[in-house]
């Protein structure tokens, strides 16, 4: 019997502004696992993730969720299979975390409806999973950078989508509330079963908590596998230009260290500045 | 925010709503007891003693207050829920009503109504063949369907932007427009400023009868859409992904609030500010929720032009103050108090 696929990318394409930002991605996810996305900035990565929820139109290809066309699923029943954690999510002023969560329920509410006693109870019992409990009436934009994200965090998982996509999850949390965030998602992904799809920038955490890697520059799939078979010297050379080590983690510990590198001094050519 | 809260705040607004109506219904050239009123609306029910009023009495109340005060509810409730709704569907808490150049469209309207002498005179009202509100409601929503018509073929995400500066652009064409006009009939330039400062002193039943279709069917548009303009406060993309079709969304509720405002300025010419400061004095008690905030927006914008239009007919009596005038002056020292320290509550 062969596993159920919750993603499958065929020849996707999609052009912005003439350019082509993703040029034929092809890439499944096995259900309940952990796609890493990584590539240098502008690379494809959040238009990848964009192009999932629908907010990038396919030049070609085809996007398929659960093993369904999403092209032929209406907007509230793709909410319903896949939800994103924006990069920069927008924080309404003045709504409380609560109401912040609820909007999660949208997809199942339907358009002339209010929410059920259902869906508070659904956003209450995430409230006190991520322990917002205690911020439930504040407004989210009082909430610090790693309370907020848990609100957010809580606000794709109200959604009851199998599938969850997070655009660079981390980003201004301190190394910390990086990992508890992460932590979260993984808790929540072997609880609940979801199948993970996040950007990452840091390719040390991409390699710890991601089962595999793709790396995307300039639009393409250029590696696609096992952490430790996707982030080589080499590869991170050519595609990130940069100077790296990469250490294979200790006995114990998952995934890959990468090191920047930097020799001890750079010669310089022309030092006229001193005899 | 808890239930004793939006209970509370229920509480306050329709009792504000009940002492607009009986001060509206009391207070005039002829004084009638507050107590007196109340009970001539109760007279036609079986048991209830008989607010005995005289016949001219009775008359004020029922051809002259009354409608003025139903009118005045209406539209104050139109601008009010239409300037709340613009500012939920924009995602800016300066939008008013006439954003998108429904006021500079119904001017333009108006003049060319009262200009051509189709209308009359403005105060003599002719109800259903009055041609100035009908003038004045085509020439707003002309210039809506305008400005939507070239902002909204925008790029995707660029709509919102696109949309204000097309409404901006339409609003200067049809302001330019109606100023030309008014000067080439310079006779009736005070019945186009009579107009144009907004009034209610030609309220009747036949304007009520006019306006309450158009603004049953804008209320119905905009608070079925009341939790979709919560979910459109986290932006269009994030909306999309949360399922709401947000260009649909975002149409229907324009047209409605359009509708609604167009509506209301066909029958009381331009009441600046009640779309602004009405919703956004709500904010102030902690109201964000959309699903509070429209409901609430609509009783207090009718108290509100219900309580300004009692001033209007009062404060220099004989003499009527242009209901705009009014509404203008209770919201600049509003807006004054907003700029002191706690300005981040504005949005």
């Amino acid at each position: 019997m062969t596993e159920a696929r919750a993603l499958h990318m065929a020849g996707v394409t999609v052009r912005l502004g003439g350019a082509e930002v993703l040029s034929g991605v092809d890439l499944e996810v096995v259900s309940g696992k952990w796609l890493g996305v990584v590539g240098p900035n502008g690379a494809g990565k959040s238009t990848m993730l964009r192009s999932i929820v629908g907010l990038a139109p396919l030049a070609s290809g085809e996007i398929r969720i659960a093993n369904r066309p999403m092209s032929q699923l209406s907007h509230s029943t793709r909410a319903k299979e896949v939800a994103l954690v924006a990069q920069e999510p927008v924080i309404p002023v003045g709504m409380s975390v609560r109401d912040y969560v609820l909007l999660g329920r949208n997809p199942h509410i339907p358009w002339f409806a209010v929410e059920t006693a259902r869906d508070v109870q659904i956003v209450h019992e995430l409230i006190d999973a991520l322990e917002l409990g205690a911020f439930a009436p504040r407004p989210v934009q009082t909430l610090s950078g790693g309370e907020r994200q848990r609100a957010v965090i809580a606000r794709a998982l109200a959604q009851e989508a199998a599938l969850l996509l997070l655009d660079e999850p981390t980003t201004g949390l301190d190394i910390g509330h990086v990992q508890e965030a992460l932590e979260l998602v993984d808790r929540m992904r072997l609880e609940r079963g979801l199948t993970i799809v996040s950007a990452m920038h840091d390719l040390t955490l991409a390699s710890q908590y991601a089962e595999s890697l793709v790396m995307l520059d300039r639009g393409r799939v250029v590696a696609q596998g096992a952490p430790v078979d996707v982030l080589t010297e080499e590869r991170l050379s050519e595609h990130y230009r940069a100077r790296v080590h990469v250490q294979v983690a200790d006995a114990g510990a998952a995934g890959v260290v990468v090191t920047p590198t930097r020799p001890r001094s750079i010669p310089t050519a022309n030092c006229s500045g001193r005899s | 925010m808890s239930r004793r809260r939006r209970i509370l705040l229920w509480v306050g607004a329709l009792g504000t709503a009940a002492a607009a109506i009986v001060l509206g219904l009391s207070i005039g050239a002829v004084p009638i007891a507050p107590a007196r009123a109340v009970a001539h609306a109760f007279d036609f029910m079986p048991g209830v003693p008989s607010a005995r009023l005289t016949p001219t009495e009775a008359t004020i109340i029922d051809e002259l207050r009354l409608p003025r005060v139903v009118l005045g509810m209406v539209v104050g409730s139109m601008l009010a829920l239409c300037g709340c709704a613009y500012q939920g569907v924009f995602r800016n808490p300066l939008a008013d009503p006439y954003l998108l150049g429904a006021a500079a469209g119904a001017g333009l309207g108006a003049t060319l109504a009262i200009g051509w002498g189709l209308g009359g005179a403005v105060t003599a009202s002719a109800g259903f063949f009055n041609t100035v509100p009908l003038f004045a409601f085509v020439g707003a929503l002309a210039a809506v369907a305008i400005a939507y018509t070239l902002g909204a073929s925008g790029e995707r995400g660029r709509a919102p932007a696109s949309l204000l500066l097309a409404g901006v652009a339409v609003a200067a064409i049809a302001t330019a427009a109606q100023t030309f006009f008014q000067q080439r009939y310079t006779e009736t330039i005070r019945e186009v400023y009579s107009w144009i400062l907004g009034r209610l002193s030609t309220a009747g039943w036949a304007e009520v009868v006019l306006v309450l279709p158009y603004a049953a069917v804008a209320a119905i548009l905009i608070l079925v859409h009341r939790r979709a303009l919560d979910v459109m406060a986290v932006g269009d993309d994030e909306a999309s992904a949360l399922g709401l079709r947000v260009d649909r969304t975002r149409l229907i509720i324009v047209v409605g609030a359009s509708l609604g405002t167009a509506a209301a300025v066909s029958v009381s010419g331009l009441i600046g500010f009640v779309g602004i400061i009405v919703p956004h004095t709500i904010r102030l008690f902690g109201v964000s929720s959309y699903r509070l905030l429209l409901p609430l927006s609509m009783v207090m914008g009718g108290s509100f032009l219900v309580v300004a239009d009692v001033i209007a007919r009062r404060a220099l009596s004989p003499a009527e103050i242009p209901l705009g005038v009014v509404t203008a002056l209770a919201a600049a020292p509003f807006f004054l108090a907003l700029l002191w320290p706690g300005r981040e509550r504005l949005t």
